[in-house]
């Protein structure tokens, strides 16, 4: 059971990495399925997908979103409050927190499912993600996003370099817990294609000034085709594009994504 | 014609498309059956002799740079990922000894090549930089993006030559893979090979140098398969007139071994072995008798650095490999062969290099034929 429960952890752990913080989600139009722009989900409504986060408008200007099933392994929590409207764009921040102690302690282990060497202790650490968002509209029903996000890490002491995960999407995103801070930035298209398909091309920096030159840069590129059954769910099927600067040398790799997604109005 | 034109435009598309996903990083790597070897060069070459009568041959397995360090995964310990510090002290313990015997031609095994367990440092690269060896090649025995056991991680370990003189072609020659193992274990592990490399050695117009690194805990009949193939390449040599020398990690003792079983001294504190209710009876990698013959064809049809006779009188004197890193070796699993006799004395196990691998090198000197 503790093998079940750690397997689909890790599968849950790569696969919302996929999704975090881009604009990979979008509906028979934006406004439907806003997540991931500077568009928040209108009031009461939830959303939720199979690799992504349940999210919750709370309000005009405020969204709630966290992993509930990742929650008990790293716990997360982030917020989206829209700002308003600065010239013709839609700006909203976006603040998370999280805990990534508890995963990396439970893949520090021996034997199959160990990512990490459990002769290392792994320190408190506390991740926090600060975005802000702009969105337009371009050609009536596409929309741009730009991002620029600003992460860093705090911990309770020093976290052993050996300790990383050179896997993509997962390395460049812990990274922060070893260089203490660094920025993304990203922007993205999506819009309708035909009937009910719409598509989302999203492309995002990694970058950590304080990492050696040769490991503190990594690109994301996504290119995701969704179809919209209803204005209550959709899936989507793509692919991500990894560039990553690993302690090793650079790599590509090509990697499929799949996903399916509910939204309500509670 | 436009409905041409669009054929072509989508043939294009998925040319290109099948070319950027060949173009990326798989997660673990397989191998063909003959692939090329990796050719490395030395950033500053030293000069070799234009001729030569004899040349130095050495075999090395120099487990990954790691010297003595209680690695999990070989010697009951309990480290996975060493330190940068670390494995550069080793390797400047081995260039040390490579430097004090001046082999002509170094056999390699368990050589890691930006591994995480080895601070991600080219072994290879790093050997060939800091002595006065000119030229090498690697072909993979043990490469995956990352190995999710244990915390492993990447890993990329194998087999390499290295050489005075430059090396005009090298080839990676695929070995059976264990048959005792389940799928996912299998899929994530070592691929054993033989390097085969062409050097332009003065004096020959073709010679070949033949590494070679036999599985170490198979329980089946893989390691003698193994063996089997690595003697019919040598002899697709003889039958066709090449002369070359070869050896490596063989994971065998000799023929005439009085001792074949070390399930016990090499067993760790919570294992047992040889019980009634044991299961395994014997630790993988710890009991020969069954095998004890698979070495018997080499012996028939090439001659080893170490002859039958000097082994059974001395033992001990050429002992190359033992699993506790407290203990002097106690067994002999590495070789070198060769079609034409090695100059008569001349080998040496190196059993004072015990501090900087769980091997000992073997080193031997071999008359070049007119």
């Amino acid at each position: 059971m503790k093998k079940l429960i750690l397997i689909f952890s890790i599968i849950f752990f790569v696969f919302s990495g996929f999704s975090a913080f881009a604009n990979d989600k979008t509906g028979s139009s934006w406004q439907t399925w806003p997540t991931g722009s500077a568009y928040l989900l209108p009031p009461h409504r939830i959303e939720i997908g199979l690799f992504q986060p349940l999210r919750y408008g709370f309000s005009e200007s405020l969204e709630f979103s966290t992993h509930p099933l990742l929650f008990f392994v790293i716990p997360n929590f982030d917020v989206k409050w829209a700002h308003g409207e600065m010239g013709g764009f839609t700006i909203t921040s976006a603040h998370g927190i999280t805990y990534p102690s508890l995963l990396m302690d439970l893949v520090s282990k021996e034997g199959i499912g160990g990512l990490i060497s459990p002769e290392f202790d792994i320190p408190h650490i506390l991740s926090f993600q600060n975005a802000l968002l702009a969105s337009r509209v371009l050609f009536d029903d596409h929309l741009f996003t730009g991002k620029l996000a600003l992460n860093f890490a705090v911990k309770s002491e020093k976290l052993d370099s050996r300790t990383t995960i050179d896997l993509p999407v997962t390395y460049p995103r812990m990274s922060v817990y070893y260089h203490d801070f660094g920025f993304r930035v990203g922007m993205d298209m999506k819009g309708p294609l035909f009937r009910r398909f719409c598509y989302v091309f999203n492309g995002e920096l990694f970058y950590y000034p304080t990492a050696e030159t040769d490991i503190n840069s990594a690109f994301e590129h996504k290119g995701l085709l969704y179809w919209n059954k209803s204005s209550k769910f959709q899936i989507c099927a793509g692919y991500l594009l990894s560039y990553c600067e690993y302690p090793f040398g650079t790599q590509w790799h090509l990697l499929p994504l799949l996903d399916a997604q509910w939204s309500w109005t509670w | 014609m436009q409905q041409k034109v669009k054929c072509k435009k989508r043939h294009a598309l998925v040319t290109l498309m099948f070319l950027f996903i060949l173009s990326c990083d798989p997660l673990v790597t397989t191998f063909d059956d003959i692939e090329d070897g990796k050719l490395y060069t030395a950033k500053t070459k030293h000069p070799a002799q234009a001729s030569v009568d004899t040349i130095c041959v050495m075999t090395w397995n120099i487990r990954y740079g790691a010297g003595l360090l209680p690695w999990f995964g070989d010697s009951n310990g309990n480290r996975v990922i060493f330190t940068e510090d670390e494995v550069y002290h080793n390797l400047k313990g081995i260039a040390a000894k490579i430097e004090d015997v001046r082999p002509d031609i170094l056999l390699v095994q368990e050589i890691d090549v930006q591994s995480k367990r080895t601070a991600y440092i080219d072994q290879l690269q790093w050997l060939l930089d800091h002595t006065y060896l000119n030229y090498g090649t690697y072909a993979s025995v043990w490469k995956a993006q990352i190995v999710p056991s244990d915390g492993l991680g990447r890993l990329d370990m194998g087999n390499a030559i290295l050489s005075r003189w430059p090396i005009t072609y090298a080839e990676r020659i695929k070995l059976p893979q264990r048959g005792d193992q389940d799928a996912l274990t299998k899929y994530f592990y070592l691929r054993r090979n033989i390097l085969k490399a062409k050097i332009a050695l003065p004096g020959l117009d073709e010679f070949y140098v033949l590494d070679f690194h036999a599985s170490a805990f198979s329980t089946d009949d893989t390691k003698k398969r193994q063996i089997d193939l690595f003697k019919a390449e040598l002899d697709k040599l003889v039958a066709q007139g090449i002369h070359f020398v070869s050896g490596g990690d063989f994971n065998s003792l000799p023929v005439n071994a009085t001792r074949v079983d070390f399930c016990l001294s090499d067993k760790d504190d919570d294992e047992s072995f040889h019980g009634p209710n044991d299961n395994p009876q014997h630790k993988e990698g710890s009991w020969y008798e069954n095998e004890i013959t698979w070495m018997q064809s080499l012996y028939d049809s090439y001659t080893p650095a170490v002859s039958l006779e000097d082994y059974g009188a001395n033992e001990s004197f050429y002992f190359t490999h033992a699993v506790d890193a407290t203990i002097p070796y106690d067994r002999k699993l590495d070789y070198l062969w060769a079609k034409v006799p090695w100059v008569a004395g001349s080998d040496s196990t190196h059993q004072d290099a015990r501090l900087l691998s769980d091997h000992a090198p073997l080193s031997v000197e071999w008359e070049v034929p007119k």
